[in-house]
């Protein structure tokens, strides 16, 4: 148990660093950088839009805007820190902005449950149920507390940068992340019992 | 999962602007700009208008001591505007709303602390004697200083647009009023709080004003690209 923590500890930083190498090789200018940036966290993202705004289509335009932002904002990347956090603080604000218009124009672009993609589902949870039955329970989930658990648990990040990429604190991070887990095992538990 | 292609659009808009970028200082030292501008400013508010009169009564710490801690607190508040506008960096809502009030209050209680050491210029009305011209006049040294804070904004990538440009906004009046205080020798409570006060906050609510117009490009740029790609998807089938 231990070692495979160990494991998945030094596979992420591995992940961290290589991210960070390709995030300075994009500064600098060089496009398969980006290509292979876009490669290693487009997929994530866009599940992580995907259980956002539970509609695939939608999840595939904001994933692109979040890139658009990306790259015009390369410059404020500080190789010092997580790549990670700092595209999904993007992708987050992207979803935020189009939440914002959707009000406006009083669009709605939720799918129902029936028809929700395939959303990404925390290691921790997938022995509570089946994956299928996970994943809508999640899609229950407030947005704020589904965020906070997709990032930290599915995404590896850490509940600082969790915090930082919502702009709430640590200990508001730790709080969403734990409320949103015991609101699912709740949620699978009532399921399990009908 | 199959790897998710790179969309065409994104591919153009990236090949087309390679150009190799530096990355930003961090905010703490890109808000150095600001000192510099401070200093140039309390020397041009000396030259032009002269050291205000009570300043033997106040003492060297209450005269240049109250200029600088204000010229701290805004500085700290646009330090934190522009780790707000760098992605995954900011200080978070709650965090800002705690550093406004904390400056704030450092703004009453040096208001008061100044009022008791000096009488300062007795005014018939001090309410309303020289307060909308101390407010102008505040006011545009904090524009000019806002005008410098903007444009570190800009350079970065302010995610929540209108929290960076409240504490951006709310920090240059801070610094404006420190300034000014080398200048306004009315120490009276009503006249400092009311109009000193007003034009950090009308700093502050401009720069609200500019994050709100920031927000509402991006969303229209947002926008447009959408109806852009949906009419592409549409022309392909």
């Amino acid at each position: 148990m231990v070692r495979a923590a160990t494991i998945r500890a030094l596979s992420e930083n591995e992940a961290r660093e290589r991210l960070a190498k390709l995030m300075v090789a994009y500064q600098g200018g060089d496009e398969s950088a980006f290509e292979s940036l876009y490669g290693e966290l487009a997929g994530p993202v866009r599940a992580f839009l995907a259980s956002l705004t539970r509609n695939a289509a939608r999840a595939d335009d904001l994933l692109q805007e979040t890139f658009f932002h990306v790259h015009r904002a390369r410059q404020t990347y500080d190789p010092t820190r997580s790549a990670k956090a700092w595209v999904y603080a993007i992708a987050h604000n992207v979803f935020l902005m189009a939440c914002r218009t959707d009000r406006r124009r009083g669009r709605n672009e939720e799918l129902p449950a029936d028809e929700l993609p395939d959303l990404p589902v925390p290691a921790e949870a997938e022995s509570l149920a089946s994956r299928d039955l996970v994943s809508r329970a999640l899609a229950t989930l407030p947005v704020d507390r589904r965020e906070a658990l997709l990032l930290h648990h599915v995404e590896g990040l850490s509940f600082q940068e969790v915090g930082a990429v919502l702009g709430v604190t640590t200990m508001a991070a730790k709080l969403r992340s734990h409320r949103a887990m015991g609101q699912l095992r709740e949620l699978l538990s009532r399921e399990g019992a009908r | 999962m199959s790897p998710t292609p790179l969309p065409p659009a994104l591919r153009a808009a990236v090949a087309s602007d390679l150009r190799p970028v530096r990355p930003l200082a961090s905010p703490a030292r890109r808000t150095l700009a600001l000192f510099a501008w401070a200093a140039v400013a309390a020397i041009l508010v000396l030259a032009l208008r002269g050291l205000r009169s009570d300043a033997a009564e106040l003492g060297l710490l209450l005269t240049w001591g109250v200029v600088l801690a204000e010229v701290a607190a805004g500085a700290g508040l646009v330090a934190l505007a522009l780790a707000e506008a760098v992605p995954a960096r900011g200080p978070g809502r709650g965090a800002a709303l705690l550093a406004l009030g904390g400056a704030a209050a450092l703004f009453v209680v040096l208001a008061a602390v100044t009022r008791r050491a000096s009488r300062g210029m007795e005014v018939d009305d001090p309410l309303l004697s020289f307060g909308p011209s101390c407010a102008g006049l505040q006011g545009f040294i904090g524009l000019t200083a806002f005008a410098v804070a903007a444009l570190l904004v800009l350079r970065a990538a302010p995610l929540r647009a209108r929290l960076a440009g409240l504490l951006a906004g709310a920090g240059t009046g801070f610094l404006a009023e420190g300034v000014y205080h080398l200048d306004c020798p009315i120490t009276h409570l009503s006249h400092v709080l009311v109009w000193h006060g007003s034009a950090i906050l009308l700093l502050a609510l401009l720069g609200f004003a500019f994050g709100l117009a920031l927000e509402a490009r991006e969303r229209a740029r947002m926008e447009r690209r959408r109806a852009a790609t949906a009419t592409r998807k549409g022309g392909e089938r």
